[in-house]
């Protein structure tokens, strides 16, 4: 199998990110401040879910039911529609691959790659926003890090576009709520 | 599992769970989800026919204990037993319509029944289509149909127009009964 070319993990890049900007983000705030995406282990687990069928015509479709059924649905039951905007972006990124890459299984590596950029990219940000004290100083970080994430790409995006990418994750990371219970 | 194999029983599960909705209590959504788990079951036994026979001679429904209705609506006395009675009769015409389906494609292939992958899968889809379809309202359900597509597009299912088609009668059923409420309101 071709290795991904750097203009497709370019584009998976991007899809991660907009991805990670449909997932909802909770702060605590005591005793230290911390930052984690809502429900993470359901997006941790959408990896293996791609992983539980050897054939890849199959384990997309499985992997696909699977999001469609784990994310709306409740821990306790019933259902959780925070994910809905991600699901509806998820789907809507998977038919786009499934459309544009006939080959079965670069199709189901492209999507484990959107999968592990999307688990990184959330933890990463994460990270950022907890360390830093002034939204300055994170912002600082946020772009130094899409920019060597670009960087190695051949045709890296303008810098008006990752200033936007930069700006909307920032945005993202100002509109966590507070987690219940924490204080 | 080889890709047509799986596609095989993925349109099967899609089929099953569409066979399982109905309208109830204002929601769109399986007659029973513990019926439905005992038939997946018993239709991977041995004797399986003279299972699901002696299970669907055993299914009583219970009434709903609480109607929902909207407040507007005013009811004459014996309305809600009426409703109550309709709501039962559905589950068991949808329990016996399960059942034959399940029975005819056990004995068509029973291998494809011993998958337990058909189980989940069927398990799967009723909760993929109730949250789908919740709180939907008559004017939004096409919008709700999109959805779907889209889920079925990217599960790249060949018979896709086929279960859009079984799912379009099974939530135009939903609106008929959602416009006879509608209309007693009205009076």
């Amino acid at each position: 199998m071709q290795d991904l070319t750097a203009d497709e993990l370019k584009v998976l890049i991007s899809d991660s990110y907009a991805l990670i900007l449909k997932l909802k983000l909770e702060r605590k705030d005591f005793p230290s401040q911390q930052y984690s995406v809502s429900s993470r282990n359901k997006i941790k687990n959408l990896a293996e879910a791609l992983r539980e069928m050897d054939e890849p015509g199959a384990a997309i479709p499985h992997f696909i039911k699977n999001a469609a059924y784990s994310l709306p649905r409740a821990e306790r039951g019933g259902h959780d529609n925070k994910f809905l905007p991600f699901l509806d972006l998820l789907i809507q990124t998977v038919n786009r691959i499934s459309q544009t890459e006939p080959v079965l299984e670069r199709r189901r590596k492209k999507i484990q790659y959107l999968i592990g950029y999307i688990n990184w990219g959330a933890e990463s940000l994460c990270t950022i926003f907890a360390a830093n004290e002034t939204r300055t100083e994170a912002q600082r970080q946020v772009s130094d890090m899409i920019k060597a994430e670009y960087s190695v790409l051949s045709t890296a995006p303008s810098n008006q576009e990752t200033q936007r990418l930069v700006d909307n994750l920032m945005t993202w990371g100002d509109n966590a709520m507070s987690s219940a219970g924490v204080h | 599992m080889n890709y047509e194999e799986f596609s095989r029983i993925n349109q099967f599960s899609w089929e099953l769970a569409i066979m399982t909705m109905m309208w109830n209590e204002g929601k769109f959504r399986a007659y029973s989800r513990a019926k439905i788990r005992e038939l997946l079951t018993l239709v991977q036994s041995p004797d399986y026919q003279q299972a699901i026979a002696r299970n669907i001679d055993e299914y009583k429904p219970q009434s709903p204990t609480r109607l929902v209705f909207p407040t507007t609506v005013r009811m004459s006395e014996n309305e809600p037993e009426e409703h109550a009675s309709s709501v039962v009769t559905k589950q068991k015409e949808l329990h016996g319509k399960l059942s034959s389906a399940l029975i005819k494609m056990a004995t068509d292939d029973h291998s494809l029944m011993g998958n337990s992958i058909v189980m989940k899968y069927t398990l799967w889809d009723i909760g993929i289509l109730e949250q789908t379809f919740e709180n939907a309202h008559p004017a939004d359900a096409h919008g709700r149909l999109n959805r779907i597509e889209k889920l079925l597009d990217a599960e790249a299912i060949p018979g896709k127009e086929r279960i859009i088609s079984l799912l379009k009668k099974a939530v135009d059923g939903t609106m008929n009964q959602t416009n006879v409420t509608e209309k007693r309101g009205e009076n």
